[in-house]
């Protein structure tokens, strides 16, 4: 059995991306009408955004971002460095407030909840994964307790079932067996970001936050990493949103893309489609500038 | 007349009689009440106070001497422990403090005694509701070990977000197979904050559940207060399938033959062995044993 009990045999509806190649989308709204801002959608959207902005003081984070993300779909962020993609998801994270505008997670207006239902509402809708390990991990912390946390967090108290279902997890991200009571300052860069993951799906969140969680790793171990990523996204049917700079990563992963610069977001559309056939000028550089592999 | 006595006397305005009675003055004191009547108003809030300067080096028991000297009336009598014994030399000097510059009367009985300053027991003998426990704090915050900043900490109190906590003690049982806690046993009191049992043993928190006393805990090093008033509920956190052990010992005391009591190792006739903890509790079981 499927240690993710959420993961029916889920359609995916908006797994456009696979065929859009073959076949060239004329206009994004022509195609996978589910999964496309603004397209009318029988299911009710894991996350919204809406109008965000995000001011640092005189700074712009970002401007006027707005998309959907509905269940079990994989949204893409590309930008270069200082383009506003962590400032977006950031906001999704609840980790910043925005100056404007709208984030409702399952269809709950996340500005209204504050203080022990904010911090409740993180831990069990929103699993992170973030570049810098440290930053989400304890890392004096066994990986079972890192990844326990999330449980404990949201009011399991029963040991044995809490360390069975972290087992459980912990090989599903294939760590080595062993070590799972092992301090995450003893792992590897490519072991830590497995916790994160194993850690972010333990409670089976709504919707899943990855920022950059390749970046740093050796390319071998990044391959691993995004097999990973892409295996347990349709073993579980969770929503994602990953940011990267990579256009490798989010070929790889995402089915519909938001291309950032400056706070704004300039292309979006299927993956596939933006990647291929770039309409920005500077959707276009981006595409052009990426080395030949 | 003691020294300190007279020197507390000559140091007091004549115009203000008693302004310096029990060592401190009367600011101070309304300042420390003040604090304890919040503690005791919300059970379990780590409430700040300003901590004075005592006699005694901060880490020795100056936040418990300033709740006693605070608290403390003409017509209490008075006991001080540490370790459960009377006699060490902390306890005595704080006894003798105490009783210098308040002339309140002073016991070993904890039956007798209204006011108990202790350090790591609280006192075998059944306590009835005439009683205030005054315990030593070295640590006040039970996140202390996980959360180093003090704000974080704080609002995580406020939020009830005691995750760190029984992460602590997931680990605890995943590594040892049982809690690590040999006293600081963290505790639920009244279904909300989590407090620090200090420095007690695992034996005796389960008294300070719905105890008839009201506890004071004074952490001077710390300025802070927290208090858990009569009849409330204290439970100590744990796992559903993981119950809460106190203490095991092999044998009775080898004093008195007690069952049923907190032990320690003392050397008794030259060799090492378990004796009562609580001393005069032990004595007076001796006394008994021998008039029989």
């Amino acid at each position: 059995m499927s240690p993710f009990p959420l993961a029916p045999d889920q359609p995916r509806a908006a797994r456009v991306g696979e065929t859009a190649g073959k076949a060239p989308v004329s206009t994004p709204t022509a195609t996978a009408a589910p999964s496309l801002p603004g397209a009318p959608s029988a299911d009710a959207p894991t996350l919204e955004v809406r109008d965000l902005t995000v001011r640092y003081g005189g700074t712009l984070g970002c401007a006027d971002v707005g998309f959907d993300l509905l269940p079990g779909e994989v949204l893409g962020i590309v930008g270069e460095s200082g383009s506003g993609k962590s400032t977006v998801l950031g906001c999704c994270a609840l980790d910043l407030s925005p100056t404007s505008g709208v984030v409702r997670l399952s269809g709950q207006d996340t500005a209204v909840i504050t203080g022990a239902r904010r911090r409740r509402l993180r831990y069990a809708g929103i699993g992170i994964v973030r570049q810098a390990s440290h930053e989400e991990l304890r890392l004096a912390v066994s990986a079972g307790g890192n990844i326990a946390e999330r449980l404990l967090a949201t009011g399991q108290r029963s040991f044995d079932e809490i360390r069975d279902r972290v087992a459980e997890v912990y090989r599903e991200v294939e760590l080595p067996a062993g070590r799972m009571d092992a301090a995450v300052a003893t792992f590897s860069g490519g072991m830590r970001q497995r916790v994160q993951i194993a850690r972010a799906l333990v409670n089976e969140p709504a919707v899943l936050l990855l920022d950059e969680p390749t970046t740093g790793l050796d390319v071998s171990v990044q391959a691993r990493i995004l097999d990973l990523i892409r295996r347990l996204q349709r073993q579980t049917g969770v929503a994602m949103v990953i940011v990267s700079h990579d256009l490798a990563v989010i070929r790889m992963l995402a089915d519909r893309l938001l291309v950032m610069r400056a706070g704004r977001v300039v292309e979006s559309g299927v993956t596939d489609r933006v990647l291929s056939d770039p309409r920005h000028p500077y959707t276009q550089l981006l595409v052009s500038s990426q080395l030949e592999s | 007349m003691s020294a300190l006595s007279d020197l507390l006397r000559r140091a007091e305005p004549t115009h203000i009689s008693g302004y310096l009675w029990a060592y401190l003055d009367a600011a101070t004191k309304r300042e420390i009440r003040r604090a304890l009547l919040k503690a005791v108003c919300v059970p379990g809030h780590i409430t700040p106070f300003a901590s004075r300067e005592m006699p005694v080096a901060r880490g020795w028991g100056s936040g418990g001497l300033q709740i006693t000297l605070a608290t403390v009336v003409a017509d209490d009598v008075v006991k001080v422990i540490d370790q459960g014994d009377d006699d060490s030399l902390n306890a005595r000097t704080m006894r003798a403090l105490i009783a210098d510059c308040s002339g309140v009367a002073t016991t070993t009985d904890a039956r007798a005694a209204t006011l108990i300053q202790t350090r790591h027991r609280i006192p075998e003998d059944d306590l009835g509701d005439q009683v205030v426990l005054v315990f030593q704090v070295p640590i006040s915050d039970p996140l202390r070990e996980f959360e180093q900043r003090p704000m974080a900490a704080r609002r995580m109190h406020a939020e009830r977000d005691y995750a760190a906590i029984w992460l602590g003690l997931y680990e605890d049982h995943s590594r040892l197979n049982r809690s690590r806690f040999a006293h600081s046993y963290p505790c639920e009191v009244e279904g909300g904050y989590i407090v620090s049992s200090t420095p007690i043993p695992r034996f005796d928190v389960p008294r300070l559940h719905q105890a008839p006393f009201l506890s004071l805990f004074g952490a001077g090093r710390e300025a802070a207060v927290y208090a858990i008033p009569p009849y409330t509920d204290v439970v100590p956190i744990t796992f559903t399938d993981r119950p809460f052990e106190t203490e095991a010992f092999d044998g009775p005391c080898a004093s008195c033959g007690s069952t049923g009591s907190y032990l320690t190792e003392a050397v008794v006739d030259g060799h090492p062995a378990l004796v009562c903890s609580d001393t005069d509790r032990c004595r007076r079981r001796q006394a008994e044993e021998a008039a029989r």
